[in-house]
């Protein structure tokens, strides 16, 4: 089957949409047809070089579709049924997984590669090259066979081209808050950088019942829209912000500190670190190029003040926990989606899309796919 | 425009200019429709001095009547003469009639019906019959050129159809920047910088997202006046010289604070929004604005070809009130679909599948049980599927604005004016006579008057959003709002508030809101929190109190237990009768009801079923 999709050839080239061959799902695998796909940064990481993947692959790591075929021995989902994909997959019984870590989870080893659990690719081009696709995903394509470890069912009169963003981008930036940085009631939280994780962990944060939510970014739309979400206070710099937290907090410092920039770097490890309280936490959510030593602490200062700096791989959560839960969420109205999409594309304008994100003009863009459905297969 | 052609110089307006004078030219009635400022009058008067035309204004108000318009008998003239046609004094219809003038009606939709009403014959037969007085023939050349405000404005009402159908009607909008600029010049012959900085505040004005109506040019003027006049005083040569930003902000004060109208539940001073927009144009501490340029095509100056943008005032759609409407509705919860058949024995039928709503199966619900269909609606209303959402709000705006509709059973006239003794209002000549016996002096109880019948009403309706608001009860609550709206007409003036611990006005006095638009918004509120009556009859009295009525009714949609703010009984004041609706009532709640409403001076009607609705609403209203 063809399947028309945004591939990656090498660092620094654009997306080039191609028409690539699909091979049919193997044992464990769904044949899904994309009905969203989230311009997530990472993507972005991977086009620009920070992070570097096997190429070529194709793009897209967020995503939410319907089931059109299944493979032998599929036994959680069913052609027709709805679902967001997680892009780490959850194989349920690893260390990771039966120890409530399933965001660790050992499948996830090969996301960068992008083949699926036997080893093997099902993107090929005319000459058999093998295309892997991101996250074991490529969700910028209009149709993709994913492991059923990587999609989890939802409800089918959920909005898919809003409830995508539960992919990666929602839980990644609301568990940062939530679970990471395990939020407390009366908290003063700060969060550097409001992008598509940064606006989210906003979200959290405030959900968690922060007393302070300081949002930082050079950018007043981004300011203006945390505080649309949640965000008590917006600061354009870090010195603002770390002025204004010993302020607020007559001088002890935030409770935690959440890193969601673009490309993390020593400064603002730095400022976060600088800017918490005794016992402190600072959580890392943002990437930056993981073949290069990029932050410089005083670790006295660890020492004598016990602060600790973190981690935090897709919100801390459970994949198949909190993606159910957040749509739960969204359906209460605890949670916004429909406002954090600023621009929607086509696959042809994904990378228009990445100028837009790149420019700092959008909290979330989304691709929609109008694919019609494989003849006899549910709609 | 050159001056030969153009002895009366008006600036743009050009497509309106030539429409009007073929109107009048072809001995059209017309209505020129626009915002204050928009140069209705000074093209009137530009227009009617180009065919040489005497030109009679009235000035269009709450309390003009037919006497007043068309003229009446001199009191004195008659007891002398007796009634001869020399003893009576025309009014400004039978100047302009008799005169083949032009009769220029300002604010028509402020006129009492009635008093319009006069004007029906005038328009399509050019004659008008006058008691005692006789048949009087329009001469030729005999026109009514009418000027309204856009129906949305305060105070005003709809021009009935009778005489919308005779008049031909000319849209006017705000002019473009450089007819602003040309306009402030030419009157204020003050330079070129300080006219463009007025006319930039002064747009600005209309573009702020707290303003619900900006300033029209004439406070550009009024800026350019002050400001020119406070620099000199101050010694200041012009808005390059320090202290000249601070100068601007007091003329700007001074000229628009008075003409801006904050949007609703905005809680902001109109100077808080001068000083934003004065910040955005001349930040402090920075030079003055640059001037703009003028515009490149070097056209004329003027407005922008076609009828303004309909968008141009805030009305209930616009961006600023669906910021507020997202944050007070922040909490909006949706329901899925398993959750919606759980507590709803026809949902799947109604909705078989995801995204279909089957308005077949929904009929024959409404028509075996409407409460349940109706409830079932108000959780349709709020679905996580989208389709199914948006077409329960569509039924949903049908369904219970035709249900409302019920309550309007009897038609309440018009308001008319009839004998007055108490002495306000125009003399009644004929039964003053009557009275008064010549042998003896007049005494004052023999002056009969003649008044507005004392039946104007204004309504407001307080729907209670606190507690178990849900299924049938915001189901009630949105009827009930339609039905109240759709009792709207010249003499029943309707509003309408929600309240739990916060009011929220949905429909403000005087301001039109569609019934399925109240509809719309109302399905989708759900109820929580506190109750505070107090607050909520306080809003309402605020909302009473500037309507022009003889009773000021407020029906209060509530089962009356308050739990916080003042006791209810204390906030009466203001309201002349307070009925009370009271949904799917506890004995309790009725009996709290019925207290309420007995010291309100009205009556408690109980909702058990939403059928009740319209026949409760036609003994309160009808």
């Amino acid at each position: 089957m063809k399947t028309r999709a945004a591939v990656l050839r090498d660092v620094g080239q654009p997306f080039e949409i191609t028409e690539l061959e699909l091979d049919e799902p193997k044992a464990g695998e769904v044949l899904i047809r994309f009905v969203a796909a989230g311009l997530c940064h990472s993507d972005e990481h991977l086009r620009h070089g920070d992070i570097v993947p096997r190429f070529p692959i194709v793009g897209g790591h967020e995503g939410a579709g319907i089931i059109e075929r299944v493979g032998p021995g599929v036994t959680r989902l069913q052609p027709g049924d709805h679902v967001i994909c997680s892009f780490l997959p959850v194989c349920g019984h690893c260390r990771w997984c039966s120890t409530g870590k399933s965001n660790l989870c050992d499948m996830g080893a090969t996301i960068l590669d992008g083949m699926l659990a036997d080893g093997t690719y099902r993107f090929h081009d005319e000459q058999g090259t093998d295309y892997g696709g991101m996250c074991m995903l490529g969700t910028f394509s209009e149709r993709a066979v994913i492991s059923e470890n990587s999609a989890v069912k939802v409800d089918p009169d959920l909005p898919l081209d809003k409830v995508v963003l539960i992919g990666c981008g929602v839980p990644t930036g609301w568990g940062s808050a939530v679970h990471a940085a395990a939020t407390e009631a009366g908290d003063t939280i700060v969060i550097y950088g409001i992008g598509g994780i940064g606006i989210n962990s906003v979200q959290g944060a405030a959900l968690a019942g922060a007393r302070n939510v300081v949002a930082v970014d050079p950018l007043p739309n981004k300011r203006e829209a945390a505080e649309q979400l949640g965000a008590t206070h917006s600061c354009e710099t870090a010195e603002e912000a770390h002025e204004l937290i010993q302020e607020l907090t007559r001088g002890v410092g935030a409770d935690k500190a959440i890193i969601t920039v673009g490309v993390v770097d020593a400064k603002v490890v730095g400022d976060a670190v600088n800017t918490i309280r005794k016992g402190g936490v600072a959580v890392i959510t943002g990437l930056a190029d993981p073949t290069k030593t990029n932050i410089e602490l005083n670790s006295a200062m660890l020492t004598l003040f016990e602060k600790t700096v973190k981690g935090s791989l897709f919100g801390s959560g459970d994949p198949f926990h909190d993606i159910p839960k957040m749509v739960e969420l969204y359906q209460s109205g605890d949670l916004k989606l429909d406002e954090l999409i600023t621009q929607t594309y086509t696959l042809d304008q994904v990378n228009q899309g990445y100028q837009d994100l790149v420019d700092g003009k959008n909290i979330r863009g989304v691709v929609l796919f109008d694919t019609p459905p494989l003849e006899g297969a549910p709609a | 425009m050159t001056a030969g052609t153009q002895p009366h110089p008006v600036i743009g307006l050009r497509r309106e200019r030539e429409v009007l004078t073929v109107a009048l030219r072809t001995n059209r009635h017309v209505v020129l429709e626009g915002p204050p400022g928009t140069g209705k009058s000074t093209l009137l008067r530009a227009i009617a001095a180009d065919v040489g035309q005497e030109v009679v204004f009235v000035e269009g108000n709450a309390e003009l009547t037919p006497a007043r318009l068309i003229g009446q008998y001199d009191p004195a003239a008659v007891l002398a003469g007796g009634y001869v046609p020399e003893s009576f004094t025309d009014g400004p219809l039978l100047t302009a009639m008799r005169g083949s003038g032009l009769l220029y009606l300002e604010e028509l939709n402020r006129i009492p019906e009635e008093t319009l009403n006069v004007l029906i014959t005038v328009l399509t037969e050019g004659e008008i019959t006058v008691p005692r007085l006789g048949h009087v023939r329009a001469a030729a050349g005999f026109r009514l050129i009418a000027a309204m405000n856009p129906f949305d404005a305060i105070g005003t009402a709809r021009v009935g159809q009778a005489i919308a159908d005779r008049m031909c009607r000319v849209v006017l909008g705000y002019q473009d920047a450089a007819g602003e600029r040309s306009i402030t010049g030419a009157v204020t012959g003050a330079p070129a910088d300080l006219t463009a900085l007025a006319v930039r505040l002064v747009r600005a004005t209309r573009e702020h997202r707290d303003v619900r109506m900006g300033s029209s040019v004439r406070g550009a003027i009024d800026l350019v006046l002050l400001l020119g006049g406070l620099l000199e005083m101050r010694g200041l040569t012009g808005l390059a010289d320090d202290g000249a930003r601070e100068t601007t902000r007091d003329a700007a004060y001074a000229a628009l604070s008075g003409r801006i109208r904050i949007a609703d539940g905005v809680e902001r001073t109109a100077e808080a929004v001068i000083d934003d927009l004065l910040a955005e144009i001349w930040p402090e501490g920075g030079p003055p604005p640059a001037e703009e340029p003028p515009p490149g095509d070097g056209g004329e100056p003027g407005k922008a070809e076609g009828p303004p943008a309909a968008d141009q005032q805030a009305g209930p759609e616009s961006a600023s009130s669906l910021r507020r409407d997202r944050r007070s509705g922040g909490a909006r919860r949706q329901t899925g679909r398993r959750e919606m058949a759980a507590r709803h024995e026809s949902f799947d039928e109604v909705s078989p599948e995801v995204g279909e709503f089957d308005e077949e199966a929904f009929s024959a619900l409404m028509a075996q049980d409407a409460d349940a269909a109706a409830a079932l609606l108000t959780d349709l209303a709020l679905a996580t599927d989208r389709e199914l959402r948006a077409a329960a709000q569509r039924v949903a705006a049908r369904v219970f604005v035709q249900v409302g509709r019920v309550g309007r059973t009897r038609t309440r006239g018009t308001r008319r004016l009839v004998a007055d003794r108490r002495g306000d209002g125009d003399l009644d000549l004929d039964r003053t006579l009557d009275r008064w016996d010549p042998g003896r002096a007049l005494a004052p109880e023999d002056l009969v008057t003649r008044t507005w019948t004392g039946a104007r009403r204004a309504v407001c309706l307080a729907v209670d959003t606190s507690g178990s608001m849900t299924g049938l009860g915001v189901a009630i609550a949105a009827v009930a709002a339609a039905g109240v709206v759709l009792t709207a007409d010249e003499r029943l003036q309707t509003s309408v508030l929600t309240f739990g611990a916060q009011v929220d006005v949905v429909q403000r006095h005087g301001q039109r809101r569609a019934p399925e638009d109240l509809v719309q918004h109302l399905v989708t509120l759900r109820g929580h929190g506190m109750t505070d009556l107090a607050a909520a009859l306080r809003a309402v009295r605020g909302q009473l109190l500037p309507a022009v009525a003889d009773e000021r009714v407020a029906v209060l949609l509530s089962d009356c237990l308050h739990t916080t703010g003042d006791p209810p009984e204390t906030a009466l004041g203001g309201i002349d009768r307070l009925h009370v609706l009271c949904p799917l009532p506890t004995p309790e709640a009725e009996e709290a009801a019925r207290a309420l409403a007995a010291r309100g001076g009205g009556t408690a009607e109980m909702v058990r079923s939403i059928r009740d609705l319209g026949p409760a609403l036609t003994r309160l209203l009808g």
